[in-house]
C-alpha cells in the first residue's frame, strides 16, 4: 500500500523546466507572436500535464506533454509577450525582451554567413534553427520578422521570406526591405473595424423574425377560416397550431448562442506565395463561458492595451488549429482572433484579373481610383491621373495597412457564405464575409 | 366552450406576442423600433404577455362564465407557447425562466378571470384602478423612495405585474394564483354559477 502510495506520487513528480529560449532572441515585438522553446527533464518521474505560457496581455498559450521518467523534451510554442512558463508547479520567469529595431530579419542557420550577415542600419538579425524553420513559418509565428532569408524552398517561397543562398544575395534582400512588414497585431484598433453590431446571433434573430411573421399569419388564417366552422374545428385548429409552432422551433430553429464571423484579406504578391489573412470574431447573445476550435492557431487581437478582461487559454498541440477555451462572452462584448497563412495566390493582379473582384479600386501613386466590378480578362488602367475619393468599408478601413502603391484591391466574393474548420458546441452561427483582395501589379 | 366566440381575443392576442419578438430584433427589419439587446427581448416578450392579460383580457371578461374564461386563458397561453419559445431562446434564457414567466402570466389572467367571475363588470373601474396603482404607482413610489434616501422598496415588486414581469418569480405567481383560488373559492361558498355570468351590481 505504501509503495503504491509513493509510486503514485513519484509519478506525478513536475518536471524541471530546464531552459527557456525566445526563439527571436531580445527582439521587442509584443504585439507579433514571439516563440519560445522550452526544455523540459522529467527528473523525478513520470509527467503528464500542460506546460503554459502566460502572457502579459491576461491569457495562456497550453500545450499537453507526457514524459516518460529522465525524459528530455524540446517544445516551441508560440508566445505574445511571454511573462511566465509553468509546468505543474514548476516556474520560470521570462526575462523581458529589450532589443528594439526598424526591421527584423530572420536568417536560416544553415546558410554560411548565419554568424556574419551583411551589416545594416537599423537590422536586427535573428538566426533560426533549421528544424524550428519550416513549422514557425507554415504557422505564421515568425510574423515578428520582416524578412525571413532561407538556404532553399521547395516550392515558392512564402511570402516575407527569400531564397538568399549568398551574403550578396541577403544584403540586396535587406537593402530593398524599406519598411517593417504590416501585420495584424495584437492590440490593433484598426481591425476592430470588422466587429459585427449589435450581440445578437444573426441566424437566430432572421429565423426568429420569420417564425413570428409565418406564425402569426397562420393563426390569423386559420383561426378566420377553419376555426368558424364548428366548435371541435376550433379546438383543433388551436391545438394544430400551437403543435406546428413548438414543432418547428424544435427543429428549425438554431441552436446555441455563439456566432462567429470570419473576414479574410489575402495578399497576392508579384511573386512567390500569397499571405492570407484571417480575423474572426466571436461573440453570443447570453453571457457564455465558450470553447471553440480553429482551423489555425490563432492570435488574440484587443482594441486596446489593457489585453484580456477575464483570462482564457489557446490549447495547441501537433496540429495546424487551435482550440480556445474559457472564453468569456456577453451580449456587446465579443471576442477577436487572427492568424495568417501563406498560399497559392487566387490570382496575380499584375498579370491581370483572373476571376470576378467586386467593389474594386486601384492605386497607382498616391492616387486612388474605384474600378467597380471587374470580371476576368478586364484591363487595368495604367495611370490613374485624378485621385477619387477613398474608398470606404470596414474592411478597407482594417486591411488598409496591407495597401501599399501600386495595387488593386476589392471582394473576391459577393456576398457572404458559411465559415469553414470552426466548432463548438454552443455555434449556433458560423459566416464568412466576403473576402478581401489585394493586388501588387508593379 | 366554444372559440369561436374568443376569435377575436386570439388574434389581438397573437398579433401582440408576435409584436413583441419583432419588436427587438427590429434591427432586421426595413426600420428601426428602438434599441434592443439580445438579454431583453425575452423581458420585453413577458412585458407585453402579462400587460395584455392584465390590461386587455379583462375587458371581454364579465360577460362570460369563470369555466369559459379560464378556457380561453388556457388557449391563449397554448398559442402564445411557442413564440414564447423563441423569445426564450433568443435570449438564452433556460426552461426554468420560461416556466416562471408563463406560470406568472397564467396567475394574472386567472386572477382578473376570477375576479371579473365574482364581481362581474362593475369590478371593471375598481380593477383597473388597482391595476394601475399596482403596475405603475408601486414602481413609482419606490423610484421616490430611492431619490428621496428612503428605504428600498424592491420588496414591493410583488405586488406590481409590469415591475414582476421583468424578472418574473414563482412567489409572484404564487400569491395571485392564490388570490384567484380564494376568488374561485368563495364563489363556490357563494353557490353562484362557474358556467353563468355574474350578475350586473
Amino acid at each position: 500500500m505504501a509503495l503504491a502510495l509513493l509510486l503514485a506520487l513519484s509519478a506525478s513528480q513536475d518536471p524541471a523546466i530546464e531552459k527557456v529560449e525566445r526563439l527571436l532572441g531580445p527582439l521587442q515585438r509584443p504585439l507579433r507572436w514571439a516563440p519560445l522553446s522550452v526544455e523540459l527533464h522529467a527528473a523525478s518521474g513520470a509527467w503528464s500535464g500542460d506546460v503554459v505560457v502566460r502572457s502579459g496581455f491576461g491569457f495562456a498559450v497550453a500545450r499537453r506533454v507526457s514524459l516518460p521518467a529522465g525524459a528530455r523534451e524540446r517544445l516551441v510554442l508560440p508566445a505574445l509577450d511571454p511573462v511566465s512558463v509553468e509546468a505543474g508547479a514548476s516556474a520560470f520567469r521570462v526575462p523581458r525582451a529589450s532589443a528594439r529595431a526598424g526591421r527584423a530579419v530572420g536568417i536560416d542557420a544553415r546558410l554560411p554567413y548565419a554568424a556574419d550577415p551583411p551589416p545594416a542600419e537599423d537590422v536586427h538579425y535573428v538566426t533560426i534553427r533549421a528544424d524550428d524553420l519550416g513549422p514557425l513559418l507554415a504557422a505564421g509565428f515568425l510574423e515578428a520578422l520582416d524578412l525571413v532569408l532561407l538556404s532553399a524552398s521547395p516550392g515558392a517561397p512564402p511570402e516575407g521570406a527569400q531564397v538568399a543562398p549568398a551574403r550578396e544575395d541577403a544584403a540586396r534582400a535587406v537593402e530593398a526591405l524599406a519598411r517593417p512588414a504590416e501585420r495584424i497585431e495584437a492590440v490593433d484598433a484598426a481591425a476592430w473595424a470588422l466587429a459585427p453590431e449589435g450581440g445578437w446571433v444573426p441566424a437566430k434573430r432572421t429565423t426568429a423574425v420569420f417564425f413570428a411573421a409565418v406564425y402569426a399569419l397562420a393563426v390569423f388564417a386559420a383561426l378566420v377560416t377553419v376555426a368558424r366552422r364548428g366548435a371541435r374545428w376550433a379546438a383543433g385548429t388551436l391545438g394544430g397550431l400551437v403543435l406546428l409552432g413548438a414543432g418547428a422551433y424544435l427543429l428549425l430553429f438554431p441552436r446555441g448562442q455563439l456566432w462567429i464571423r470570419e473576414s479574410a484579406c489575402e495578399l497576392a504578391p508579384l511573386a512567390g506565395e500569397a499571405r492570407v489573412w484571417r480575423v474572426w470574431f466571436a461573440g453570443a447573445a447570453a453571457e457564455r463561458s465558450a470553447a471553440i476550435e480553429f482551423p489555425r492557431v490563432v492570435k488574440p487581437v484587443f482594441p486596446q492595451s489593457s489585453g484580456a478582461d477575464e483570462p482564457f487559454t489557446i490549447r495547441v498541440g501537433e496540429g495546424a488549429g487551435c482550440r480556445v477555451e474559457g472564453l468569456r462572452l456577453a451580449p456587446g462584448h465579443a471576442a477577436c482572433f487572427a492568424a495568417s497563412e501563406s498560399r497559392p495566390p487566387t490570382m496575380r493582379a499584375s498579370e491581370g484579373i483572373a476571376v470576378p473582384l467586386y467593389r474594386a479600386s486601384i492605386l497607382v501613386g498616391n492616387r486612388n481610383r474605384e474600378l467597380g466590378d471587374l470580371g476576368p480578362g478586364d484591363a487595368l488602367p495604367s495611370e490613374v491621373p485624378e485621385d477619387g475619393p477613398a474608398p470606404l468599408g470596414p474592411e478597407v478601413q482594417a486591411f488598409r495597412r496591407f495597401i501599399v502603391t501600386d495595387a488593386v484591391f476589392g471582394r473576391l466574393d459577393r456576398e457572404e457564405g458559411p465559415a469553414e474548420g470552426l466548432s463548438s458546441p454552443e455555434l449556433a452561427d458560423p459566416r464568412a464575409g466576403p473576402r478581401f483582395y489585394v493586388g501588387r501589379i508593379r | 366552450m366554444d372559440l369561436r366566440k374568443a376569435v377575436p381575443l386570439l388574434l389581438a392576442w397573437i398579433a401582440a406576442v408576435c409584436g413583441a419578438i419583432l419588436f427587438p430584433l427590429s434591427e432586421s427589419l426595413p426600420f428601426r423600433l428602438g434599441p434592443a439587446r439580445p438579454a431583453g427581448a425575452f423581458v420585453a416578450f413577458v412585458q407585453v404577455q402579462v400587460l395584455f392579460l392584465v390590461l386587455a383580457w379583462p375587458l371581454t371578461l364579465g360577460t362570460v362564465g369563470v369555466r369559459e374564461a379560464m378556457g380561453r386563458l388556457g388557449a391563449l397561453l397554448a398559442l402564445g407557447l411557442p413564440p414564447a419559445l423563441v423569445a426564450a431562446d433568443v435570449s438564452g434564457e433556460g426552461a426554468g425562466a420560461l416556466l416562471r414567466a408563463q406560470a406568472l402570466a397564467a396567475s394574472f389572467g386567472a386572477f382578473a378571470a376570477a375576479l371579473f367571475g365574482f364581481a362581474g363588470p362593475a369590478a371593471g373601474p375598481w380593477y383597473y384602478l388597482g391595476a394601475f396603482l399596482l403596475s405603475a404607482g408601486v414602481p413609482f413610489a419606490a423610484f421616490l423612495s430611492r431619490e428621496f434616501g428612503g428605504p428600498d422598496l424592491a420588496g414591493l415588486s410583488i405586488l406590481s405585474p409590469a415591475w414582476g414581469a421583468t424578472r418574473p418569480s414563482y412567489g409572484q405567481a404564487l400569491l395571485f394564483g392564490a388570490a384567484a383560488l380564494a376568488l374561485l373559492a368563495a364563489l363556490r361558498f357563494l353557490r353562484r354559477e362557474v358556467d353563468a355570468p355574474a350578475r350586473p351590481g
